[in-house]
């Protein structure tokens, strides 16, 4: 008997794992066209979308960025990029800014 | 096999390699092998005996973040180490205190380390002169940044074990914070940073006076909490070279009257900035600083050496300690993005097969959050967390979602203040990186 409920459980769980998974390939596959169809437009503009799983209203990343610039006046929006600087690690000349604290803590 | 198909089905869409996550075990695995496993010694790091509790916070971090269970084995034996010498001192310092916090969420046995946390607070209230008491000890004691630093971790602390003071712990925070400037602290920007944090991480960032009497540095007139990111974001180098990273005095000098390299790019400013801005955004969801943040982190992951040392500065030749690297694990770790399991610093099909791998299953944080598919650690991987995971889902380093709401309004603070003009916008990427020439 207890068996038997355990296997029902097992397989109960497996469906539901099953299903949520295709729920969710086909909700993100939903996304990634939505995200798609929004990085479509020239550059420039900019679009809104309903994420289908929070129900939130969305900007797209690139209007985020642009709502920054439009209120700090940097004129050229890109997304954080790392340039490999082949130089040396120069030696640092004079250390103003003391290297390592004082550890501090006051007897009880 | 349902992964293998969905991993199938999104290959196409996954992209980017493994940058946070590389650097997260290059540097926890250098720690583990140089700390000291057995003697009077054991637990500590070579000849950094009191900076422990940096250290252990960071491996604890890096356990959170992956599962290693080296390094919580790691964590723990600096975790023994600081509670004897509580036991021997009575007393730990603020950055010990926070690690027994964070080890206490990720152990098994977590009132181990729990209890000696709530002990010291105990002790510190029903001390002579009380906690304020106490704290009037870091007037005199170290300079004021100094100050901020410990007591910035002792405020997370205490608000952890749900000390009875500790509301006292956090007002200490702005209270000293008031104390700092240019001409008499060490690490004014670092201050500001961990004040941040601290303070978001224990209530609101809201309209409460730094310096409510008016006793403090002029810097501080007039200045509400609320404004704080607003200050630290305009200590962010904007300008070309090495645009991304932080200043570490409010003048922007090198402390010597002038402007060059040694003005910014010390680690542990970055490190401490990124956090201050990351919990302002956790905090105030309005705030917008995700490019920032990720500007930063890249900066931090890469000035990284490949055997995982981390310079006192990011691209100049400077000291290296493990304290260094344990604050590095702190940051990367704060400042991963929320669905990123395997931290490869994209929300992609790899995460969503960590996630279906771990779904509807019960976790804490023991198992490093059920490999981190629980993002709002409730204990169970759920469709709150697939809405955490889709709401970053593709995500690639920039227009980061930090939270369920946060980011996508563009909402901006800004204030204007003596020595900077501060306005949140979108910061420039950093264009350099630190070469491992040795």
């Amino acid at each position: 008997m207890f068996e038997k409920t355990a296997d029902k459980v097992k397989r109960l769980r497996a469906r539901t794992f099953t299903a949520v998974i295709l729920l969710m390939v086909v909700g993100l596959l939903a996304m990634s066209g939505l995200k798609a169809a929004v990085s479509d437009v020239d550059d420039g503009e900019y679009g809104w979308f309903i994420n289908p799983f929070t129900l939130e209203i969305m900007q797209a990343s690139q209007s985020s960025q642009a709502s920054q610039v439009s209120s700090g006046g940097n004129s050229s929006p890109r997304s954080p990029t790392i340039e490999i600087n082949t130089s040396a690690r120069p030696w640092i000349r004079i250390p103003y800014r003391p290297s390592l604290r004082s550890p501090y803590r006051p007897p009880l | 096999m349902a992964c293998v198909v969905v991993t199938a089905v999104v290959g196409p869409l996954l992209a980017a390699p493994a940058s946070t996550g590389e650097a997260i075990n290059v540097v926890a695995t250098r720690l583990d092998n140089n700390q000291i496993k057995d003697g009077n010694s054991q637990g500590m790091w070579p000849e950094e005996a009191g900076f422990t509790g940096s250290i252990v916070a960071g491996m604890s971090t890096a356990f959170e973040h992956t599962c290693e269970e080296d390094w919580r084995d790691s964590a723990e034996l600096g975790g023994d180490y600081i509670v004897a010498d509580g036991n021997a001192t009575g007393v730990f310092y603020g950055d010990e205190a926070f690690a027994l916090a964070e080890l206490s969420r990720i152990s098994s046995a977590p009132n181990q380390w729990q209890q000696p946390l709530a002990d010291f607070y105990g002790d510190v209230r029903n001390s002579e002169g009380g906690t304020s008491g106490y704290i009037s000890y870091f007037e005199t004691g170290p300079e004021p940044s100094t100050a901020v630093f410990y007591l910035a971790y002792h405020a997370v602390a205490s608000d952890y074990v749900e000390a009875v003071d500790k509301q006292l712990w956090r007002d200490s925070v702005s209270d000293f914070l008031a104390r700092v400037d240019d001409n008499v602290a060490d690490y004014p920007v670092l201050a500001l940073g961990v004040a941040i944090w601290s303070l978001a991480e224990t209530g609101e960032l809201d309209d409460t006076l730094v310096d409510p009497c008016g006793t403090g540095q002029p810097y501080w007139n007039d200045i509400h909490l609320s404004d704080l990111p607003g200050i630290l974001a305009g200590h962010q180098r904007m300008e070309e070279p090495h645009s991304g990273c932080f200043y570490w005095r409010f003048d922007h000098t090198d402390g010597a009257g002038g402007g060059g390299p040694d003005a910014y790019g010390y680690t542990e400013d970055c490190i401490f900035g990124a956090l201050g801005l990351a919990a302002a955004v956790q905090n105030a969801p309005n705030l917008n600083y995700d490019t920032a943040i990720v500007a930063m982190k890249e900066s931090l992951v890469n000035s990284i050496a490949d055997d995982g040392t981390v310079y006192g500065h990011l691209w100049l030749n400077s000291p290296q300690y493990y304290v260094y690297a344990g604050e590095m694990l702190q940051a990367l770790g704060y400042v991963v993005v929320p669905g990123d399991m395997d931290l490869d610093d994209s929300v992609n099909g790899f995460d969503l097969a960590i996630l279906a791998d771990n779904w509807l299953s019960s976790c804490d944080g023991t198992c490093c959050w059920c490999d981190g598919s629980d993002i709002d650690n409730s204990g169970r991987v759920n469709f709150v967390d697939f809405a955490y995971f889709a709401n970053n889902w593709l995500t690639e380093g920039s227009g980061i979602t930090w939270s369920g709401t946060g980011g996508s309004d563009g909402s901006t603070s800004s204030a204007s203040y003596e020595v900077n003009v501060t306005e949140t916008s979108l910061r420039p990427a950093p264009s350099w990186v630190r070469e491992p020439v040795r």
